[in-house]
């Protein structure tokens, strides 16, 4: 094995299973990402993008396979274990943002380090105001996600994934609300968060979005298609 | 097409939404029969109007002494003959007095429920018999013949309907008396009863006040006046009488009007049971409008998106007010029938059982529980005024052009504020009403409960209990009366069978019909600035022999002798309660005391009260209802049969102590009773348990009453409380994933929600608690609260509704995490 690996999927099949249909999402991947990689996994939409993001953070369980996080099968954990790897290693960064319209922008970023026990809360209040910082929006710590346009709250959603200086970033379609001035701010985001040593995988079908990664995984019906270096990388 | 389409939705809404419009229909029925239940049984019993012509005019007009607070009275017959010449609000206006009789008929005795009256009663009523005739003038006259009527019932039950029982001549008390008439089915018009026999000008035009004649009196109401007008005028009346007569209408005795329901309760000082029923009766309306106010506003606030949507779409505002009274419609229709159907049955049920139990098949004739006009129209319409006005809510919302902020994804799952306030609002009330009528209920189940249990002071096992009756024209002089009870106990007693018999004006636990057993008595030597500052306490003549009988265990002193005699000094016997009450601190024994003249009773002379002296304190007898209303803690003072002065009533209570079973020991009361005189009635006979057990049995049931009102609203709450907090979970679901995402553990969403959905109830509580210690204090003043388990109560009752909202947030919350996050993420 690969030390460097922090993702290896072996043999992933989602099949989602309704009572008139059955659906195969993912046929069979095989991916190993190593620490640091930007990864951008593109195809059309319905392709398995975005349940292949929700296996590798785990959101959902695979029907089938193998899935190894740092090293350690993850896939049959408790459900409680791997919340505490999702807080701990993962961070998430939404489409929609799914900030928590009911808690102020700091609230919002504080909300996954306040499920670390051994965090106090003045540890906290550093590490949200760190992480604002590095989204360029701590004049808005106050603010509800209402009274915030779509750029900032997507930025305030990078914020309150990188707050626990997670190992990994998953982004779903990061772009996708934006107008492309907000977009290229989030990418360029994204960069530098990389560039810094985060290991991010963004699904996307926007072009802006691959811009940054350095490898690029194509999906065609639940299958990998194409497992490339990015422009980018190839450049550099 | 459009209503088509617009009901087509409403379907399609009400389907998807299935498991929140069942708990909808379920809350709203529920409570919607319980209210219509409990009003219509006021209605019924208490309000009711006479089911005769012009039934609504007819009233009673009663007499009561202190403003209602020292007792309620029939009237005075010669107050009464003067001021129905001066009422002007009537048309007319008679008198009855209401009795039970002994009527003698194929050589057997039994007991009629009577009514002597005037003549005018039944034109009043507008009723003819079916046969024979009325009353004429003439048969009220002193000397007239005795006649009577009979009710349709009797005749059909004891003279098999037989058409030649006009001029058939039966005993009654006594006396030779010939039927004329039998009423139609269904008439007991003054209350329950079965024979009419003339009430005597000699009763209905005495020359004096206080002769110690007293009288019903009815009355119609002219067309053009109220009851109000009525009672202004009597009390006008009773304030001159009291002015110009000061020697026998004192202590602010005044006479007043109602209708024949409301006097029934009025007279058996149930009022306060009356008034905590109403109480109840509208916090549980209000509850269940609030439980279905606030799961309505969820159903709404959970369509606001759907309602935005709507008017992005161009939808007109009366569409959607079309689809929200359309789909408001359907489910209060739903609820409507099925609340109504359920307050049907409650209602048939009761009025069986109240029939069958209760009143032992001699209900006021009037009694027909059935649903008001009122119930039927101003209960389901002020519940779905409620709901249309809540549903209105979010459509007015979408309307004011507030869809797009309801539009966007990054608020979905989220409530306004606005309406998010009213929810809170809104469980915050239920919880509070629970937390009222809950408490409110279990304190007057408990402390009924505690007072059944309570101990009477007397020996109950083995003993049958039975009232004898005596005829009047037989027995007409005090002395005459007690030789036959003391045949009759000597007799009794002298059976194989018999242990002993207890002879007595007033057993354990019988329920006072009026304050005529309590009297105020005062010590000797004792100045009483007001008539008020005597004690009060229950009076009992008691004969030789009877407090051994029954057990009742002396303190100090002795029991009755047969050398207590009319001539001998004048001896009484008081309980405990009572002795404290006079002489605190002292030895009782040796002091004197005396009955004290009581303002319905000014016709007693110094010759009625003489001095007593007290030979002896017994332990405590509860010679009242231990339900007690306002009469709960008063002592009782026995005075010897012998020595009896002022009661002249020709009917003693009897308990018989016996061996073996109760059935021969029955049979040897009868055979005693034949053997010294046929004539004299027993009734009521059954044992001293089942006595105690019938007398508390309308607390009983008022008891069970209140506590299936505080468990339906404990139930209405929960239901309430779960479908909010449930709902408002289920449209979080998207925020669980998201927490869910951000690395919250089970643990830590079950724990936020649970926090943040109790926080409220936890929050209502002490104002529940607070408003509880109120009303109960409001209660206190009309009904007998034991206060020994109120504490158990007042804690138990907040932890339980705790509880309940503890389980209320729990329950779905463990069903949300159930999703997987990436499920709960796709929720919209």
């Amino acid at each position: 094995m690969n030390n460097t690996n922090v993702i290896t999927l072996s043999n992933i099949t989602k099949i989602y299973q309704t009572e008139e249909v059955e659906t195969l999402a993912l046929d069979n991947i095989n991916i190993k990402i190593d620490a640091g990689e930007y990864v951008s996994i593109v195809g059309l939409s319905g392709c398995g993008k975005s349940t292949l993001l929700s296996i590798l953070g785990l959101l959902d369980k695979p029907t089938d396979g193998q899935y190894l996080l740092n090293g350690r099968d993850v896939s049959d954990l408790s459900r409680n274990h791997q919340a505490n790897i999702r807080n701990e290693m993962i961070g998430f960064v939404f489409q929609s943002f799914n900030l928590i319209s009911d808690l102020t922008v700091e609230e919002n970023i504080e909300l996954p380090l306040t499920y670390r026990n051994h965090l106090t809360k003045s540890q906290r209040a550093d590490m949200v105001k760190s992480a604002l910082l590095k989204v360029n929006m701590e004049h808005r710590a106050k603010h509800l996600p209402s009274q915030l346009s779509g750029g900032q709250q997507q930025r305030i959603a990078i914020a309150r994934a990188i707050a626990g200086s997670p190992k990994i970033i998953l982004a779903d379609e990061p772009t996708g609300n934006l107008d492309s001035q907000n977009a290229l701010a989030i990418v360029e985001l994204l960069d530098k968060l990389n560039k810094q040593g985060t290991t991010i995988c963004v699904v996307t079908h926007d072009p802006r979005s691959v811009q940054g990664a350095t490898r690029q995984i194509r999906l065609h019906d639940g299958k990998v298609c194409e497992d490339v270096a990015s422009l980018k990388s190839a450049v550099a | 097409m459009n209503l088509a389409i617009d009901i087509k939705y409403v379907i399609q809404s009400i389907k998807k939404r299935i498991r929140l419009s069942l708990l909808i229909i379920f809350v709203m029925s529920i409570g919607l029969a319980l209210s219509i239940f409990t009003f219509s049984i006021l209605n019924s019993m208490v309000h009711a109007d006479l089911p005769l012509k012009n039934g609504e005019r007819i009233v009673a007009i009663n007499g009561a002494a202190n403003h209602g607070k020292a007792g309620l009275y029939s009237v005075d017959a010669r107050d009464f003959f003067e001021l129905r010449q001066e009422v002007q609000t009537v048309t007319d206006t008679g008198a009855y007095a209401l009795t039970e009789q002994n009527v003698t008929f194929r050589e057997a005795t039994q007991k009629y429920r009577a009514a002597f009256a005037e003549w005018n009663l039944f034109n009043l009523t507008a009723t003819q018999p079916v046969l024979g005739r009325l009353f004429v003038p003439e048969d009220n006259s002193d000397g007239a013949e005795r006649i009577m009527l009979l009710s349709y019932e009797v005749w059909q039950r004891d003279f098999d309907g037989d058409p030649s029982v006009l001029d058939t001549k039966l005993l009654v008390d006594g006396r030779q008396t010939r039927i004329v008439g039998v009423m139609p089915a269904g008439y007991a018009m003054p209350r329950d009863t079965q024979i009419w026999l003339p009430l005597r000008d000699a009763w209905l035009k005495p020359a004096q006040r206080r002769s110690g004649m007293q009288v019903g009196g009815y009355a119609m109401l002219k067309e053009n006046h109220s009851l109000e007008d009525l009672n202004k005028e009597l009390s006008l009346i009773s304030a001159r009488y009291r002015e110009m007569f000061p020697q026998t209408n004192t202590a602010g005795l005044y006479y007043y009007a109602t209708s024949f329901p409301n006097s029934l309760w009025v007279e058996t000082d149930k009022d306060g049971l009356l008034i905590s029923l109403k109480i109840i009766n509208v916090l549980i309306m209000a509850l269940c409008i609030i439980n279905v106010g606030n799961l309505v506003l969820t159903r709404m606030n959970e369509r606001t998106k759907e309602f935005s949507i709507r008017v992005a779409l161009g939808s007109p505002f009366y569409r959607l007010v079309i689809l929200v009274i359309l789909e408001c419609f359907i489910l209060c229709a739903i609820a409507c029938l099925i609340g109504i159907a359920l307050a049907i049955g409650a209602l048939e049920f009761t009025e069986q059982f109240l029939l069958n139990y209760m009143y032992n098949n001699a209900a006021p004739f009037w009694l027909d529980l059935r649903i008001s006009a009122e119930s039927y129209f101003y209960i389901p319409l002020s519940l779905t005024v409620t709901v249309l006005l809540i549903c209105v809510v979010p459509i007015i919302k979408a309307a004011k052009g507030n869809f797009i902020e309801d539009l966007k994804d990054g608020t979905r799952g989220a409530q306004g504020t606005k309406v998010a306030f009213i929810s809170t609002l809104l469980v915050c009330s239920q919880v509070i009403l629970s937390v009222l009528v809950l408490i409110s209920s279990l304190v007057m189940v408990s402390s009924n409960y505690i007072n059944s249990k309570v101990d009477y002071g007397v020996v109950t096992k083995n003993a049958l209990t039975a009232t004898i009756q005596l005829p009047r024209a037989k027995y007409q002089t005090l002395e005459e009366m007690s030789q036959y009870y003391g045949n009759f106990v000597r007799n009794l007693e002298a059976a194989a069978n018999i242990r002993s018999v207890a002879a007595v004006s007033r057993l354990p636990s019988d329920y006072p019909l009026d304050g005529s057993f309590v009297q105020p008595y005062e010590i000797e030597g004792a100045v009483y600035a007001n008539p008020e500052d005597r004690i009060q306490a229950v009076r009992v003549y008691a004969q030789t022999g009877s407090l051994e009988a029954m057990g009742v265990n002396l303190l100090e002193g002795r029991y009755f002798s047969q050398s207590d005699t009319p001539d001998s000094e004048r001896v009484v016997i008081i309980t405990k309660t009572l002795a404290d009450r006079l002489w605190p601190n002292q030895n009782s024994v040796g002091k004197r005391l005396r009955l004290g003249r009581w303002s319905a009773m000014n016709w007693m002379t110094e010759e009625h009260m003489p001095w007593m002296t007290v030979v002896a304190v017994t332990e405590d007898v509860y010679n009242n209802n231990p339900f007690g209303f306002k009469t709960q803690d008063r002592g009782s003072a026995y005075i010897p049969l012998s020595q009896r002065t002022i009661w002249s009533s020709h009917t003693m209570q009897i308990a018989v102590y016996y061996d073996g079973a109760i059935s021969p020991a029955m049979k040897v009361l009868d055979e005693v009773r034949k053997a010294l005189d046929p004539q004299v009635g027993i009734y009521d006979i059954q044992s001293f348990d089942d006595r105690i057990n019938k007398n508390g049995m309308m607390n009983d049931a008022v008891g069970k009453l209140f506590l299936a009102c505080g468990l339906l609203s404990l139930l209405l709450a929960s239901i309430s409380i779960y479908g909010v907090i449930s709902n408002v979970i289920q449209q979080k679901q998207h925020e669980i994933g998201v927490r869910r995402a951000l690395g919250a553990t089970d643990s830590n969403i079950i724990v936020f929600f649970v926090k943040t959905s109790t926080v409220n109830v936890l929050l209502s509580l002490p104002i529940g608690i607070l408003c509880s210690v109120y009303f109960n204090q409001l209660i206190a003043k009309h009904i007998s609260i034991t206060n020994a388990s109120n504490m158990l109560v007042f804690i138990t009752v907040p932890l339980v509704v705790l509880v309940i909202a503890v389980i209320a947030a729990l329950i779905p919350t463990r069903r949300a995490i159930e999703l997987s996050p990436s499920e709960a993420l796709r929720e919209n």
